[in-house]
């Protein structure tokens, strides 16, 4: 009986030790950041015309984890290089709420700074955002360059919005402001 | 005794086996949801054999195509490396040792996620990565055709600019 009864508490215990693994397993995995939209987003093509840069074809891309949203050939648009989702001046992010990201429809958008180098010249109504895409701090900072004192308004922002079954890319300056205004047509391959 | 004698294995093990069963089926829960809806878990290399006007001056390359989380990434070779590099009188700003892939180095594949011998995929980009490269940006397209993929690549206006067949 002493055997049986030794038998049963190992089992016990071994059950008990399986059950603290799963239990700190399962802890580990509700811990853990969870990606934002864990299915594969491909990426679209487009063909921008309009006012924010010379227009031509641009390839939005996206990236589930982080929700984050980069665009090759921005310089068609008028913005200062996108393609890589790590550039610390420039960002961009879906902010829709289609998993996978649903690109050809909107609700995406680009923010970076783009500090005047002169105060006089602050958001002097440019309406080329490529115009200031040449002097914006590497670093993100929002710094006057010359006194090194902060620079309100130095935030460009960019919108994708669906108008009508058209996608519109709107950005606007520091002030909020439009500076100008795009279209963005999906090419099918 | 009978009874002890009978009664002692089982319980002795239910406790292990209730576990594993438990970690299996958890395990279940778990991963194959994530198998299911993951289509990205596939990675592989494809060795391909380019003809065509992408190619400029050079009748055939041979590149690898790697498929790496949906993501694509062109390069050359390493035992073809010559093979594929392009005559440097095409690309005055390249170095002699440098090499100009006919298409752009990354990409990604559509939607459904077609494996690249399926095509699908695209290529785009400028052609040593950085941007901006006026003029010089490509955006390259793959479509199956019988046995072979059929790419055409656009440049920045949205122009075809060269087409090419990749076979195996």
């Amino acid at each position: 009986m002493r055997s049986v009864s030794a038998r049963l508490r190992f089992g016990v215990q071994q059950g008990a030790k399986v059950a603290a693994l799963l239990a700190t397993s399962a802890l580990l995995i509700a811990t853990s950041p969870a990606p934002d939209c864990d299915k594969w987003t491909a990426p679209v093509t487009f063909q921008a015309t309009g006012t924010c840069g010379p227009g031509g074809l641009v390839v939005a891309s996206a990236d589930g984890t982080w929700s984050s949203v980069a665009l090759a050939n921005a310089a068609a648009l008028g913005l200062p290089p996108l393609e890589s989702t790590s550039s610390p001046s420039a960002y961009g992010r879906y902010a829709g709420k289609a998993c996978p990201f649903t690109l050809e429809k909107g609700d995406w958008y680009f923010e970076w700074y783009s500090c005047p180098q002169t105060s006089t010249s602050a958001d002097g109504g440019s309406a080329d955002a490529s115009a200031d895409a040449a002097v914006h701090s590497n670093d993100g900072s929002t710094s006057d360059a010359g006194t090194g004192a902060p620079v309100s308004g130095c935030v460009r922002r960019c919108d994708t919005l669906l108008v009508a079954g058209e996608l519109r890319f709107t950005c606007s300056n520091g002030a909020g402001q439009v500076t100008c205004e795009s279209r963005l047509v999906k090419v099918t391959p | 005794m009978k009874l002890g004698r009978r009664g002692t294995l089982p319980v002795a093990r239910s406790g292990l086996w209730r576990g594993l069963g438990f970690v299996v089926r958890l395990g279940a829960v778990l991963l194959l949801p994530g198998c299911e809806t993951n289509p990205c878990l596939l990675d592989e290399t494809v060795h391909l054999k380019i003809t065509g006007t992408c190619t400029q001056n050079q009748p055939t390359l041979t590149l690898d195509l790697r498929q790496e989380s949906c993501r694509l990434y062109l390069s050359a070779p390493t035992a073809d490396a010559g093979v594929a590099t392009l005559d440097a009188s095409a690309s005055p700003s390249a170095s002699a040792t440098s090499v100009e892939l006919p298409f752009p180095a990354t990409g990604a594949l559509d939607a459904e996620a077609h494996p690249i011998r399926e095509g699908g995929w695209q290529l785009w980009g400028c052609p040593n990565g950085r941007e901006p490269c006026p003029g010089r940006f490509r955006v390259c397209t793959a479509v199956r055709e019988a046995w072979q993929l059929n790419v055409t690549c656009e440049d920045d206006t949205g122009a075809a600019v060269c087409r090419a067949v990749l076979t195996e």
